[in-house]
């Protein structure tokens, strides 16, 4: 197999980056501090929310990486690193879900509770659990990405889309699902890891802008399209079999997001997360616009980042919706964190790529 | 396909069309005569009412039921399998296409027919159309029946749509042999020629063909997706253990894809073996189709594990005594059962030795098949029998009418594949050309040189006349193409017997007027989707199941039902007006044999450019070089295409 050449647009200013990142991690730990020093609890479901948001983007990318090896496509070969980048995010993310484990108390509704599966919804069992699933995810990305182009790739590849089909059903019901203890849907693990697969692409898009070749960066929009689409899916199936039966034990997801202040957002996600690809990206010169189609990139990431905010705050705040300085101060933190950690990784990862991509 | 030529794909996909012997013909009557049988048996069924099957009070879903969403799930697989793998661009695809749409087809034509047979009184079925029944109600859109009937309406039109579009250049194919031998007065070369309509294969039909066909497969993909899961709401929108659950539309959707693939398997095996297609559908191509049916199996068994651990997660007590009962009661040999055909049997393709064995793949995807027969029978009726009232408990056995109807629905089935496989050829016949060009092409060193994407072709009219030129090779044809452009030539036609991408650049496949028709059909079946849903609702005011009655949430389905089929409807008709495939008119410098391994050149010019474009040719490569004279325009139109070829060979002596 040829090696391919790769533009080394991303690797210039690597110093430059970093330190951008880290004061802008430093100013939302200050920020994130004092809100946690004076008792906040929305610093904690706004770090929820982030923590999920940059959760998904860094596991649906690396699951692009895996599926492109399972697939045997080779037209995202020459960016393939650009995805597998984010395992850096590993570490990060298990320190922050043990910060969320730390604060349970303040804002869980888990510590204290009496529920039908018992001793499943116990705190430490549940973080204890979810930290399990999150550890081993990373770990297999790890060998994978040292097997990656050895014979066995496909076998590893497999089981880290066993584990991350599985894992992530339980991490969907453990951190959303569960935050409202009498709701249960089992469509839920699904919409859950779509969602994840859907924020993936879209970032590995929005890095890959500069340099996909065209026949890549189109096929990446597409996918954009897609997987808007599957996650539509998922969406409507839940939303219409709960809405048609009214069940007490399922309406209490759907109840305050269809109604109060939450139903517009509701639309928004609606219309812009699951709507919004087929429509901006409907003809093939907008999708091969790249300064365009990494600005709806863009759009549709901070409208996932309000998805997940969706899938967390109406279980605190059935009626309201407050966006607060928490928020502002979770995006700094675990976003200058996740953004840290992805620019160190692709230095990382690039000797992965090494026998088959050059990266000059 | 190394062994492989243009030529030889053409001829070992059109040899199931030669007239069929005496075995054949014994097994069709055999096969109509299962037909038959089924069928008196629903004339009596009609006569003496329902009491002829098992259904009771409270199971009122039985096997009729059970076998629609068995055939329903096989005939989704078809155009979903060959409509997503044409959009993600597969390698296998050329080779099963055509197996698992003709399957399609047949399937989704049987399953309609079981909601009319389970319905007892027949004539009552105008109440699901929109039009307003005896009362003056109109169909309440919000019921998952009606969206059935829609959806499977919908689904028949698109999947015969592509099915066609894939037969166009294949039955023009076959029509260009026929009318050679046995003769164009044949009946199967009627059909052919009625079929292929006025295909000749030139690059401005092959370019509005292409883009139909994937603005097509871009809708019939959720269309497909869409099928299953409004089956699958017809069961979840029901207050029923075992029925309603979220997961519902995505189970039903991975049991069909592995249901399907194992029917298309089951289909392709015994063909390729008796017409001696293993070079055209090779055991990778198998093997590939088994990669598919594992993550199927994955995704149902996902639902199996899950619902259990939810009834437990919720402390759901009905939940957990259906789930009890489908371990440990009357139907848990069946649902055991279901459990090893569906997951285990699949989970063994892993191993690479075993999916590289034809006569395994068949065997285990008739055991498959039978598993998933087995589940959407459990399905149907194991809710139903055991509801929340234990004093209602019941069992249900399928008694003789509905066993025996259920068997004439497969030898239905068989038969129908016979006959279409002795009509349409059973592969793709431009795509595997297609396919193995795209192969060829890697392999050798000397790619074909790029064309000047933008030179703008000039439509060649009927009546022009100009210089031919013909030839073995796509390489020489691009290079005379470049030649002839370079030159400032512009009025050029090219003949090829399937689309060469290189070629359609030029020729503009990407702003074919196809896209801007498709959006204008899907947008007006999406208008109109909320013009029935909403202005019936308000002309019924019914509130059904305390909803609204304009409840926009369900109003979707129909929404997107109607603008598939609207869209689908549309890209069909452009396709046909941009392609002129209406019009019986004349293609100059058109010779049959461009339908099989040559590729023509036509360039519409006068006397005095003739002998410049003749020597460019030449310099190219081209192996025979034709005048084609002018018509007077008026007789282009009057003149079918044999007969205007005629005249051309007469005319050039």
């Amino acid at each position: 197999m040829d090696k391919i050449m790769v533009k080394p647009a991303y690797y210039r200013s690597r110093q430059g980056q970093l330190i951008f990142w880290s004061l802008i991690a430093v100013a939302g730990l200050a920020l994130w501090i004092v809100l946690v020093s004076l008792g906040s609890r929305s610093i904690w479901t706004a770090t929820l929310s982030s923590f999920l948001f940059f959760f998904t983007i860094a596991s649906g990318m690396f699951m692009w990486t895996v599926l492109m090896s399972l697939s045997r496509a080779r037209w995202a070969l020459q960016i393939e690193h650009l995805s597998a980048a984010s395992i850096g995010f590993a570490l990060p993310s298990l320190v922050l879900l043990g910060v969320l484990w730390a604060g349970a108390k303040v804002w869980a509704p888990w510590p204290g509770g009496h529920f039908p599966s018992g001793a499943y919804l116990n705190t430490s069992f549940l973080f204890g659990r979810d930290l399990f699933i999150i550890a081993v995810f990373w770990i297999l990305c790890r060998i994978y990405l040292h097997r990656r182009f050895r014979e066995n790739a496909g076998r590893i590849g497999g089981i880290i889309a066993l584990w991350y089909l599985v894992g992530f059903t339980f991490l969907a019901l453990d951190l959303v699902e569960a935050l409202q203890p009498p709701w249960k849907s089992s469509l839920f693990g699904p919409y859950f890891f779509v969602s994840a697969l859907y924020a993936g692409i879209l970032f590995w898009t929005l890095v890959s802008v500069r340099t996909a070749g065209d026949e890549a960066f189109h096929d990446q929009v597409k996918l954009i399209v897609a997987l808007s689409l599957l996650t539509l899916y998922a969406f409507y199936c839940q939303v219409l079999t709960i809405w048609y039966e009214n069940l007490p034990e399922e309406t209490p997801y759907v109840i305050p997001r269809l109604n109060y202040d939450w139903k517009w957002i509701s639309l928004a996600v609606v219309i812009a997360l699951y709507f919004g690809p087929l429509v901006l990206l409907l003809l093939r010169r907008w999708k091969l616009n790249r300064p365009y189609a990494a600005a709806v990139c863009v759009l549709l990431l901070c409208m996932h980042w309000v998805q997940c905010w969706w899938w967390v705050e109406p279980a605190f705040s059935i009626e309201h919706v407050h966006l607060s300085v928490s928020a502002i101060a979770a995006i700094l933190l675990t976003g200058g964190l996740f953004m840290i950690s992805y620019v160190l990784s692709i230095g990382y990862v690039k000797r992965f790529y090494s026998e088959k991509v050059v990266v000059t | 396909m190394n062994d492989l030529t243009f030529g030889k794909i053409q001829d070992l996909s059109l040899e199931p069309l030669k007239p069929p012997g005496l075995r054949y013909l014994f097994t069709i009557a055999i096969l109509g005569a299962v037909v038959t049988g089924a069928i008196v048996i629903w004339i009596i069924q009609q006569k003496v009412g329902m009491q002829v099957t098992g259904l009771n009070n409270p199971v009122g879903w039985g096997i009729y039921i059970g076998n629609y969403v068995y055939w329903i799930a096989v005939a989704m697989s078809g155009t979903f399998i060959s409509a997503m793998l044409y959009l993600v661009r597969s390698r296998f695809r050329s080779s099963i296409s055509r197996g698992a749409e003709t399957m399609t087809v047949i399937a989704v034509a049987i399953a309609g027919l079981f909601p009319l047979i389970h319905l007892g009184r027949l004539w009552v079925v105008y109440f699901m159309v929109p039009y307003p029944q005896g009362l003056q109600v109109w169909p309440n859109f919000t019921s998952p029946l009606v969206w059935d009937m829609l959806a499977i309406f919908t689904y028949m039109v698109t999947s015969w749509i592509i099915y066609y579009m894939g037969i166009i250049p294949d039955a023009a194919s076959a029509w260009h042999k026929e009318k050679v031998s046995p003769g164009p007065h044949y009946l199967r070369a009627k059909i052919h020629r009625l079929l292929a309509m006025n295909w000749h294969g030139a690059a401005s039909q092959w370019r509005h063909y292409k883009r139909s066909y994937l603005f097509l497969a871009a809708m019939a993909t959720p269309l497909a997706v869409s099928i299953h899961s409004v089956t699958s709401w017809d069961f979840s929108m029901q207050l029923l253990k075992g029925w309603h659950t979220t997961l519902f539309a995505p189970y039903f959707v991975c049991g069909a894809i592995l249901s399907g693939s194992g029917y298309t398997m089951i289909l392709l095996v015994p063909l390729r073996n008796a017409f001696n297609l293993k070079s055209i559908i090779k055991t990778e191509h198998l093997a590939s189709l088994s990669l598919i049916m594992i993550a199927a199996s994955i995704g149902l068994g996902y639902e199996y594990a899950i619902e259990p651990f939810l009834g437990w997660y919720s402390g759901d007590i009905y939940g957990k005594q259906f789930h009890a009962f489908e371990a440990s009661g009357w139907i848990a040999p069946l649902f055991w059962s279901l459990l090893f055909f569906n997951i285990a049997v699949p989970l063994t393709f892993i191993n690479r030795k075993l999916r590289h064995r034809e006569w395994y793949l068949f065997g285990a995807s008739i055991l498959i098949n039978f598993g998933m027969f087995v589940e959407r029978w459990v399905l149907t009726c194991a809710s139903t029998a055991h509801d929340y009232l234990p004093h209602t408990w019941s069992a249900y056995i399928s008694s003789w009418a509905e066993l025996s109807i259920t068997a004439g629905m497969f030898a239905f089935f068989a038969l129908a594949i016979l006959v279409l496989i002795r009509l349409i050829p059973i592969v793709p016949i431009s795509d595997v050309k297609e396919e193995f060009f795209a192969q060829t092409q890697e392999k050798s060193e000397n790619g074909i040189p790029e064309l000047d994407t933008g030179i703008r072709i000039e439509r060649v009219r009927p009546s022009d006349g100009g210089i031919a030129g013909s030839f073995e090779r796509v390489s020489q044809l691009v290079s005379a193409l470049e030649s002839v452009l370079a030159n400032s030539y512009r009025k050029v036609e090219v003949y090829s017997p399937f689309a060469i991408k290189e070629i359609l650049q030029i020729f503009r496949e990407k702003t074919s007027p196809v896209r801007i028709w498709t959006l204008i059909g899907a947008l007006c079946g999406i208008g109109f989707g909320w013009f029935l849903t909403t202005v019936t609702a308000q002309e019924n005011m019914l509130i059904t199941g305390g909803k609204p009655p304009i409840a926009i949430t369900p109003f979707w389905v129909t929404v997107f039902e109607l603008g598939v089929l609207f869209g689908a409807v549309a890209a069909l008709y452009s396709f046909i007006r941009l392609a002129r495939l209406n019009k019986r008119e004349r293609w100059p410098g058109f010779l049959p044999e461009y339908s099989r391994d040559r590729f023509g050149l036509f360039i519409a010019c006068g006397e005095n450019e003739a002998a410049n474009i003749r020597s460019l040719l030449q310099q190219a490569g081209s192996t025979e070089i034709r005048d084609i004279a002018p018509l007077e325009s008026g007789n282009a139109h009057a003149l079918p295409a044999s007969a205007v070829q005629q005249e051309q060979a007469s005319r050039n002596g």
